[in-house]
């Protein structure tokens, strides 16, 4: 046990009175989040797959996702942020990568502000159309030309 | 003022969390605690029931803001016990050193919310400065400050790169500076010492009869730490020293404590400097093979007790949490006799307390193996008999 | 003239009245005290490395006046057990005590004959003590546990450090007073007095430095500041002696501690450091001594409460036992040694 000092915490007081305060005058400073901080998620709905993961994952079932369009396999993802606790597991369980990170953290709104829906962009849907099309005739085609044998075309 | 009850909590400046203290006092001494607990329950274990494995790691983090990682690492293991997995050298070594930086904090936080109980707000308002380092780094390795999520069954979710080692490192230095700096402070500032010495007694006999844990039994002479007696996450190949005190008062605790932190220093410098190369992660099946697991973690407070049944499906069938808190109640209540009313936060305080880590649920059973376990409908039903019986009180 | 009198009365009344009341009276007293705890809370958040007050204002120097009239808006409880007419009449009470201990102070050049008399140290002392009285009272006809331990603290408290506080500033007194029939008994217990004397004799002002820091000292336990805020220790016994007290009640208690810290600053300012009044001084035909005196009283006054801001930040708080041991162990001793210093002195430079 060391010796008692009485006032032993005073040079370090009076060192600290002459330095810069610790404080960050937030909101009017800012701080950086460092990359890969876990803020709000964001989607790129075009390269989503609709395998479920993500919803399945989710601890607090946040997200949504539903079919863009009938007839193609493209899908509309809606994150409910007022409930995202930012685990990040979606990120980690989506095969395809489609889900990111962003260091945004400043999220508070109203629930309506709150529930984000990205939407997979019209141009992409068509694109996935005129595919869809082209690969029906080039099916209808070859069968046409080919004897009957079971052609295991995935049905789109 | 001879037999006066007072009770500290559930709301109390001096609580950081609600638990509800009873003392009978005579004048300013205590002559009797009781305690009654479960104001921070929330079905914790209920829930663990309801989610799939993977949803359980993020509920069993937040069972606790500091010790985090304390229920995620006892968590996974038991799962992946129960899947017989090999997990990769370098998850497990990541595992160990979130483990570490949790501790670093957690002890931090301690020391503060120590000199803020006896009065010492310039200590508060230090360690809690410094603490903002590991904090810092805790964000730059798994992108939160709190609940790193860090854990998953296999390995772990996220590598460290080498620029991030380089910024670990200076920061272990900063904070081990700092460190030294409150050893030599709080060893020698008399009124620090004064309201910590003798105080708040525990005799190492009955730290073992009443099955106290962590620094709390450490400072009594009981050489227990879980890292060592029950290596996990490679801490076997790792060098350390367990630290004991045998002043069997706060103080100890307190040293105890700090001189953790220099230990954890050490291992953080070894993790860093022998992290093995290979994958964070390997793959795990969600459905778990019915089974039994427990397992035992070393958190910041104390050994952190997890057990785990599943059922061959993707959901647990039960996992029950004993968290250190819990365990060093009894013992509290024992350091809390013959103390002074003045005593009683920093006596609470040194048991490093956090109660929603321990309020899990009991259940009581009688001799015969009857236990009274009432139905939702029961309950209600029972709190509208009580009401209307004591609506005029 | 019969119509001089009357009119050279109303002057008279007037001045009195605004020498009660304006300056240096409640309001001066006022924007002092709160601009004086916007001082204190800066030290103590700059030792510290934090900021404290900030946007209040410009660098938050309103921020004490912003509390005060947001505790005036709150709701005031009173408890169903408490002792009604004592609870609601208590800070009052306080309050008039600590500005009649300031008015006695002279800090002004020009003072009142009955604001300045032969005796008036003792005076303040005396009227300083009063509060601590009234925070007792206050406890316990709250008939609240914690509560009733704070005010048990308090006058447990207040056996400790009054004795040294008087002894510490009766010493510099003593060593100032005149002497008369040749005995250095008739030592003048005038706070001008003991001020202009060591203005006229400055290098006798650190012969009582063991004085001064037993007066700071004991100053601190009187303000109930760390480390001798037992009897209000926040994280024991929540407020202690003001645990119920809410509302206009509270912020009239708050504005007492602040005054009683002004007024303690001031006198152990005015008895060790040379007190505030100047002779003359002359900007060619325009009298600033009047503006240097208040420029002095600023300056000296916040130096002891920049000390006492160091005092609040260097120490963790000692449990009640712990300070009457160590106010009798260390500083009852300390100011009779000053005291027999002082005789000492006097006896040898026959000043």
């Amino acid at each position: 046990m060391a010796r008692l000092r009485p006032i032993a915490m005073l040079p370090e007081l009076l060192r600290n009175f002459f330095k810069k305060p610790n404080t960050v005058k937030y909101p009017f400073e800012k701080l950086t989040p460092p990359k890969d901080f876990r803020g709000k998620m964001v989607w790129e709905p075009e390269k989503c797959t609709g395998c479920l993961a993500c919803v399945r994952d989710c601890p607090t079932g946040v997200i949504d996702i539903n079919r863009a369009a009938p007839d193609v396999r493209k899908f509309n993802a809606t994150y409910r942020m007022y409930l995202c606790i930012f685990c990040g597991q979606c990120v980690d369980s989506c095969p395809v990568d489609c889900i990111h990170w962003t260091s945004n953290f400043e999220l508070a709104g109203s629930k309506d502000a709150m529930t984000i829906h990205y939407d997979c962009s019209p141009e992409v849907i068509e694109q996935a159309r005129k595919l869809a099309a082209e690969k029906a005739a080039a099916a209808a085609a070859q069968k046409k030309s080919e004897p009957p044998a079971p052609a295991d075309k995935p049905a789109v | 003022m001879p037999g006066i009850r007072i009770p500290i909590g559930p709301q109390h400046p001096a609580l950081k969390e609600p638990e509800s203290f009873t003392f009978e006092l005579d004048g300013e001494q205590v002559i009797n605690a009781e305690v009654r607990m479960g104001y921070a329950h929330r079905g914790i274990e209920k829930g663990f029931e309801d989610r799939t494995f993977i949803q359980g790691i993020y509920l069993a983090e937040r069972i606790c803001g500091i010790c985090s990682t304390s229920h995620t690492t006892p968590f996974v293991l038991n799962a992946e016990e129960l899947l017989k997995l090999e997990v990769p050298r370098r998850a497990q070594y990541i595992r160990a050193l979130t483990g570490e930086l949790e501790r670093v904090h957690s002890h931090l936080l301690w020391l503060g919310v120590a000199g803020h109980e006896v009065g010492f707000d310039s200590l508060f308002m230090y360690t809690w400065r410094d603490r903002e380092h590991v904090q810092d780094m805790l964000e730059v390795i798994s992108g939160n400050r709190v609940h790193y999520g860090i854990n998953t069954i296999g390995g772990v979710r996220r590598d460290i790169s080498t620029e991030q080692i380089g910024r670990l490192k200076e920061m272990n230095k900063l904070a081990l500076a700092r460190t030294e700096y409150y050893i030599r402070l709080c060893t020698a500032e008399p009124t620090f010492i004064s309201r910590i010495k003798d105080v708040g007694r525990l005799s190492k006999q009955d730290a073992l009869d009443l099955c106290a844990v962590g620094p709390m039994a450490r400072a009594s002479g009981v050489k227990r730490d879980v890292r060592k007696d029950d290596p996990y996450c490679c801490y076997d190949e790792m060098p350390f020293d367990v630290i004991t005190a045998d002043t069997c008062d706060i103080l100890g605790r307190a040293v105890v404590r700090v001189f953790e932190l220099i230990q954890c220093y050490k291992l953080i410098d070894f993790i860093l400097a022998n992290l093995p190369e290979g994958d964070i992660k390997i793959r795990a099946p969600r459905r778990i093979p019915p089974g039994e697991a427990i397992n035992r973690y070393e958190a910041p407070r104390g050994e952190n007790i997890h057990f785990m049944k599943s059922n061959g499906t993707d959901k647990p069938d039960r996992v029950k949490v004993r968290a250190p808190t819990y365990a060093n109640i009894p013992a509290t209540l024992v350091t809390l006799k013959n103390c002074f009313v003045a005593d009683i936060p920093i006596i609470v305080a040194a048991i490093d307390p956090c109660f929603c880590c321990a309020d899990r649920m009991i259940r009581l059973s009688d001799r015969k193996g009857r236990d009274d376990r009432w139905s939702w409908g029961q309950l209600q039903h029972y709190s509208r008999e009580w009401l209307a019986r004591n609506r005029r009180a | 003239m019969a119509g001089a009198e009357p009119e050279g009365m109303t002057v008279e009344v007037v001045k009195v009245l605004g020498y009660l009341f304006v300056f240096p009276g409640v309001v001066f007293l006022f924007a002092y005290a709160t601009f004086a705890e916007w001082f204190d809370r800066k030290v103590y958040a700059r030792l510290q490395n934090r900021i404290g007050p900030l946007h209040t204002g410009s660098g938050g120097i309103l921020q004490p006046v912003a509390d005060f009239i947001k505790l005036m808006s709150k709701e005031d409880i009173v408890p169903a057990q408490a002792d009604k007419g004592l609870f609601n009449a208590l800070p009052l009470f306080s309050l008039a005590s600590a500005l009649a201990a300031f008015i006695m102070i002279p800090v002004f050049r020009v003072s009142l004959p009955y604001t300045s008399f032969p005796g008036d140290l003792i005076v303040v002392v005396y009227l300083l003590s009063i509060p601590t009285i009234v925070y007792f009272l206050a406890g316990w006809s709250s008939t609240n546990y914690y509560a009733m331990v704070g005010a048990f603290r308090n006058l447990t408290q207040l056996f400790g450090y009054e004795v040294p506080l008087f002894l510490a500033l009766l010493a510099p007194a003593m060593l100032a007073g005149s002497w008369a029939n040749g005995t250095w008994l008739s030592a003048n217990w005038q706070i001008s007095e003991v001020g202009k004397f060591y203005m006229a004799h400055p290098y006798l002002i650190p012969v009582n430095i063991i004085g001064f820091v037993v007066a700071l000292i004991a100053l601190q336990a009187k303000l109930e500041r760390v480390p001798f805020d037992a009897p209000e220790a926040e994280t024991e016994i929540v407020a202690g002696a003001l645990t119920e007290y809410s509302g206009k009640k509270l912020a009239l208690f708050r504005l007492t501690v602040d005054i009683e810290m002004v007024t303690g600053s001031a006198l152990i300012a005015a008895v060790f450091l040379g007190g505030f009044v100047l002779a003359p001084v002359h900007l060619g035909t325009i009298d600033l001594s009047s503006l240097f005196s208040l420029l002095l009283f600023v300056a000296k006054t916040l130096f002891v409460i920049a000390l006492l801001s160091l005092g609040k930040a260097l120490m963790g708080r000692l449990r009640i036992d712990q300070t009457v041991a160590f106010s009798w162990r260390w500083l009852a001793p300390a100011a009779l040694l000053q005291i027999l210093i002082s005789i000492v002195l006097k006896g040898i430079l026959k000043v």
